[in-house]
């Protein structure tokens, strides 16, 4: 039932999401790319109405939490009995091909291995599982819980979208039930997939298909073996994705609007998501502020206020319940590099990743030779160097602090670099593809 | 040359991928008998379960919302740690605190010791299995 509950509650999210598909979905994007985008935007909506819920101090039960999707859903349907036509012309996928295949093989041999619960993350025990369930049986974000001194291995202080929808599919289903939490993981790494896809629409068969197999197989192959299924670096990796097809095209109001839900998904996901968050909005402000010459207050809103939406009550609570933890940040120490780059060289070395932080390497060719994916390597390299600038400030024990989070966080970064690589490499100069199918 | 690198690439990541697979399938067939620190168990792992048998007998007999004091041994790798966590982990309807915190002592409504003896006069035993004993911790 659990297992249900964590199967529907994502395409009741997508549905919910749908609802702003006029202003979400641009002209050229593709069925798979715009459920990522919906999933996103009713993951958003969901974070916000439970933050709303906690604040009004109304604990979450099955009919409140069911209540906005029933309203949503209901919408929804009218909204296409209107129009008697899909949602904006969405096309479904129509020119499947071995890579697709490829991909959906590796999502597959993922589900199947998270299902176990096997390749569970660690961090599934010391915080995101624990959080999840006790959010279930407090029937809220448990502040008090949250905020007591012992607690600071749940790392209290970071925005809490992945136990709130561990804890919601609890409360649908019938209970906390690890394997099934697992399945929220398969189901950002298969979105992850849908705007691979798109990002990669426009160039030549060969090249579209290489690039969806290849972030597929690298990012299941890391999945497995650095056991990160239940970790929230999926969704970081996800909205980061979710953001490369509005990156890599000029910049225009669907995009801005792409940019900033995925700006706040991860600012809802993850401490590191808020910096992420930030990077991208700031990224497509400056596109379009170079774009047009002056800043569209239109286009700033699309793109900040989402994100605003989580992060404001993510600072009030956090300050109101004191969950800010003294080692998250301290005084920038220099002499932390002795150690720090050592370990970072032993973290792109990690044999979970077979190599492929090497993707890293793509940044400066990215960043200074490619105009197209200039954006995504701007963002990509602004999130490395603010890990590279927490590393330097954390008081803790650096090199165990380096060892234990770099090889993870680069799962946030190297889907994208490859999908940007593959964009590259198939159109060096960043013009328009010769190879359009 | 491009249709090359990818190509490369792909072969690369699908024999590393294929590889990660294998790992992890027989590691999951020998998961009974895998024995690892705390540091690095799993769900499905015996030790685990076993903890999780303990805490299953103190699930039972604690009220939910209670101040539980978890103990067990130290050993490498933060062992006592890493079982504390588990312990909070398995025991999400309870406030679990590591003996070692300042409020431990003074919050501290139940104690439950995990392959380690502990004696202190405030505690009174409750129940018991092998290597897992609780006990009600007298208010002073």
């Amino acid at each position: 039932m659990t297992l249900l509950a964590a199967a529907l509650l994502p395409v009741a999210l997508a549905l919910a999401g749908s609802l702003l598909s006029r202003h979400l979905a641009a002209a050229g994007d593709g069925a798979l790319h715009r459920v990522t985008l919906y999933t996103l935007a009713g993951a958003v909506g969901f974070h916000l109405w439970v933050t709303l819920l906690d604040l009004a101090g109304l604990p979450w039960s099955p009919l409140l939490l069911a209540a906005p999707f029933a309203l949503l859903l209901a919408l929804f349907g009218l909204e296409v009995l209107r129009r008697r036509r899909s949602p904006a012309g969405a096309r479904l996928p129509s020119d499947l091909g071995w890579g697709d295949g490829a991909a959906l093989f590796a999502l597959t041999v993922f589900a199947l291995l998270a299902l176990t619960a096997w390749i569970a993350t660690p961090d599934f025990i010391y915080h995101w599982g624990v959080k999840g369930h006790r959010f279930e049986l407090a029937r809220g974000v448990d502040y008090g819980y949250l905020a007591a001194g012992w607690n600071w291995a749940l790392h209290p202080d970071y925005p809490n979208l992945l136990p709130e929808l561990f804890a919601a599919t609890a409360l649908l289903g019938d209970g906390f039930d690890a394997p099934a939490m697992m399945l929220w993981s398969v189901v950002f790494f298969g979105l992850m997939l849908g705007s691979a896809r798109q990002a990669l629409r426009e160039e030549s068969r060969f090249s579209r298909q290489a690039g969806l197999a290849l972030v597929a197989l690298a990012a299941a192959m890391f999945g497995i073996g650095h056991l990160a299924a239940g970790a929230a670096d999926w969704m970081l990796a996800l909205a980061l994705m979710a953001a490369l097809p509005a990156l890599l095209r000029p910049p225009d109001p669907a995009g801005d609007l792409q940019i900033g839900v995925a700006a706040a998904f991860a600012a809802a996901a993850k401490i590191e998501g808020i910096p992420l968050a930030a990077f991208l909005v700031l990224t497509q402000l400056a596109r379009r502020a170079l774009a047009a010459r002056r800043m569209d207050p239109w286009a700033a809103s699309r793109l900040v206020l989402p994100g605003a939406l989580v992060v404001l009550p993510w600072v009030f609570q956090t300050l109101r319940h004191g969950l800010i933890q003294p080692f998250t940040s301290g005084g920038f120490e220099i002499s932390r590099a002795g150690k720090i780059f050592p370990a970072l060289l032993e973290s792109l070395a990690v044999p979970s990743w077979h190599g492929l932080t090497a993707a890293a390497l793509l940044l400066p060719p990215l960043l200074a030779l490619h105009r197209r994916t200039r954006p995504l390597a701007l963002v990509a390299a602004l999130q490395l160097t603010f890990y590279l600038y927490a590393y330097f400030t954390a008081p803790v024990d650096t090199r165990y602090y380096v060892i234990s989070s770099f090889p993870r966080l680069l799962l946030q970064v190297i889907p994208a670099l490859l999908v940007a690589g593959v964009a590259a490499l198939a159109r060096p100069t960043g013009g328009p593809s010769s190879h359009s199918s | 040359m491009r249709r090359l690198i990818l190509g490369f690439l792909l072969c690369w990541v699908g024999f590393s991928f294929l590889a990660e697979v294998k790992k992890a399938v027989a590691s999951y067939d020998a998961r009974q008998r895998t024995w690892e620190t705390p540091a690095f168990w799993r769900l499905g792992m015996p030790q685990p379960d076993r903890l999780e048998l303990c805490l299953a007998g103190v699930r039972e007999r604690v009220p939910a919302g209670s101040f539980v004091v978890f103990a067990s041994p130290s050993g490498a790798q933060g062992a006592e740690f890493y079982r504390w966590r588990w312990a909070a982990y398995l025991l999400p309807e309870h406030h679990v605190i590591p003996p070692s915190h300042r409020q431990a002592g003074s919050l501290a409504q139940y104690f439950v010791t995990y392959d380690v003896r502990v004696e202190n006069p405030r505690i009174e035993p409750m129940w018991r299995r092998p290597g897992c004993r609780l006990y009600r911790v007298r208010q002073p």
